[in-house]
């Protein structure tokens, strides 16, 4: 062999058909077990061998787990085995679902790139539980819940309660994210994301946002997310409900943002990447400019 | 505990005795000899590894052998046809879309991913731009890759 051969620590390979062969499989062997969906996070760990699971269960062949659905009201529902490009696309198939999650659909078209689109699912980056995942900001803005399932039944977790810390998720090893539920968002309303991305792939502060009924205080909703600087993606209930005063909506957006950053000011992360000081300023820079363009959008399509 | 996989590539079907533990890149390149599969990073980043799996352009040096059982796969061994290069492969050559060579593989993979993609569209730089971004060259500076692609949607499209 002429080039250097890689080789991953040793392990059993599981490619069940079923959800129930799955949860099986999970429960027999806890915490010796991986579930392998797209590998992009997976097979990483386990070159740099900071996970070596004794049984990795692929569950890229459950057909219950794939797809994508909606329901008016209800709103979008996807399987833990859709790659991430299947989720865009379809959503560009639905231009009318796209504008509603657009959020969403922003922040998974600029996941790492092509070919990790190609292959990396959304369960996958939820559970990887790295503070930069893309998929948090937008899932925290839209009130997302993760669907976990066992052999003991299903259970939900909001996402902003399911992601605990870096590296660490609300899942017990006998228990399987089985899809992400997207709810509807409110009538009337527009989002957006926005990252920024250094010298480095990784955000170094996201922020997403949703406004509804802007012109109205008594009804107004302004949503705003904030993931990557922070260990974990958070929402500040006290900040958004700035938005129900009246008067000038952006010195509206000010004081919110006062609150907000005051709220979360001493979790804010600093590593060689960016100092805590920086973050906080990226935060406050992305949601101005995030706010305009959805005031803008909000003129053009509901004004 | 190997297992015996079955892929086929280039249209032709391969059989190969793998362990789990075993990576598509090294098997492709090293137990059936598709030497275009370059390794670069062996982490997903450079893209130096793409081939076309089941019509998706994806990063094998992230993929286990095993999780390629029944697939099809193509490489861009497979690409010219009768000692006549593909358009996409052309359009590098006219273009100067490379220097060394040694990304190329993995560039004309991606590269004819997304001209097949948007074969029933317009594309702009922007956007060859950002679907290139996770393939890496050290060589180049990219604006001549980006020509070539941008070259060899023209030609396909005007084919159709
Ligand atoms: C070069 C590169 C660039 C990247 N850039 C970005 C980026 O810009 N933004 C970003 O957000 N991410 C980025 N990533 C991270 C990447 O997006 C994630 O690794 C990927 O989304 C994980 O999804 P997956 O389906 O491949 O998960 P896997 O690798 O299969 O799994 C990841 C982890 O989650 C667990 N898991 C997966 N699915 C389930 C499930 N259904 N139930 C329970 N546990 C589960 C696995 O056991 C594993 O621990 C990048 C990665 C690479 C290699
Ligand atoms: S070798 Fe696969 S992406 Fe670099
Ligand atoms: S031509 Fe040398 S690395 Fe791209």
């Amino acid at each position: 062999m002429s080039s250097p051969y890689t080789t991953l620590p040793e392990f059993t390979y599981y490619k069940p058909k079923t959800l129930e062969e799955a949860l099986e499989l999970l429960e027999k062997y806890g915490e010796e077990a991986k579930v392998l969906a797209g590998g992009v996070g997976l097979i990483n760990f386990m070159l740099e061998k900071l996970m070596s699971p004794k049984y990795v269960v692929d569950i890229k062949g459950i057909e219950e787990l794939r797809g994508i659905g909606y329901e008016e009201g209800k709103g979008l529902s996807i399987g833990a085995a859709t790659r991430i490009s299947e989720i865009t696309r379809w959503l560009d198939g639905n231009p009318e679902l796209k504008r509603k999650y657009q959020a969403l659909y922003e922040a998974l078209s600029r996941i790492a790139d092509m070919q990790i689109r190609n292959r990396a699912t959304l369960a996958g980056n939820v559970c990887e539980a790295l503070p930069y995942m893309d998929s948090y900001s937008p899932l925290a803005v839209y009130d997302a819940e993760v669907v976990i399932a066992s052999r003991s039944g299903e259970r939900r977790a909001l996402i902003t309660e399911f992601v605990q810390g870096p590296g660490m998720i609300d899942l017990q090893p006998e228990e399987l994210v089985v899809r992400i539920d997207v709810p509807e968002p409110p009538r009337r309303s527009v989002s957006g994301f926005s990252k920024i991305v250094p010298a480095i792939e990784y955000s170094i502060a996201s922020v997403s946002m949703l406004a509804a009924n802007i012109e109205d205080p008594a009804t107004r909703e302004v949503r705003i997310a904030v993931s990557a600087a922070t260990p974990v993606p958070v929402r500040v209930r006290e900040a958004e409900d700035v938005f129900k005063s009246q008067g000038d909506i952006v010195e509206l957006l000010d004081k919110a943002l006062d609150k907000l950053i005051g709220e979360i000011e001493y979790d804010i992360l600093e590593d060689p990447y960016a100092s805590a000081e920086y973050r906080k300023e990226m935060i406050r820079v992305q949601a101005y400019q995030l706010f305009l363009r959805l005031l803008r959008e909000y003129r053009a399509n509901w004004g | 505990m190997g297992q015996v996989i079955t892929l086929k590539v280039n249209g032709v079907l391969r059989e190969v005795e793998v362990e789990p533990y075993e990576l598509l890149a090294d098997v492709l390149r090293d137990k059936l000899g598709y030497k275009g599969v370059k390794k670069g990073c062996w982490r997903g980043e450079c893209g130096l590894c793409t081939i076309i799996m089941n019509g998706e352009a994806v990063k094998s040096c992230i993929i286990l052998a095993v999780e390629a059982d029944g697939a099809e796969i193509e490489t861009v061994e497979g690409l010219a046809r009768n000692g006549r290069l593909s358009p996409v492969q052309d359009a590098y050559v006219k273009n100067a879309g490379l220097q060394c060579g040694f990304c190329t593989p993995g560039f004309i993979m991606a590269s004819e991913y997304i001209v097949r993609r948007n074969a029933n569209r317009e594309i702009t730089p922007g956007e060859v731009r950002s679907a290139l971004s996770g393939t890496i060259c050290r060589c180049t500076g990219y604006k001549q890759i980006i020509d070539s692609v941008l070259e060899a949607h023209r030609r396909i499209k005007i084919v159709r």
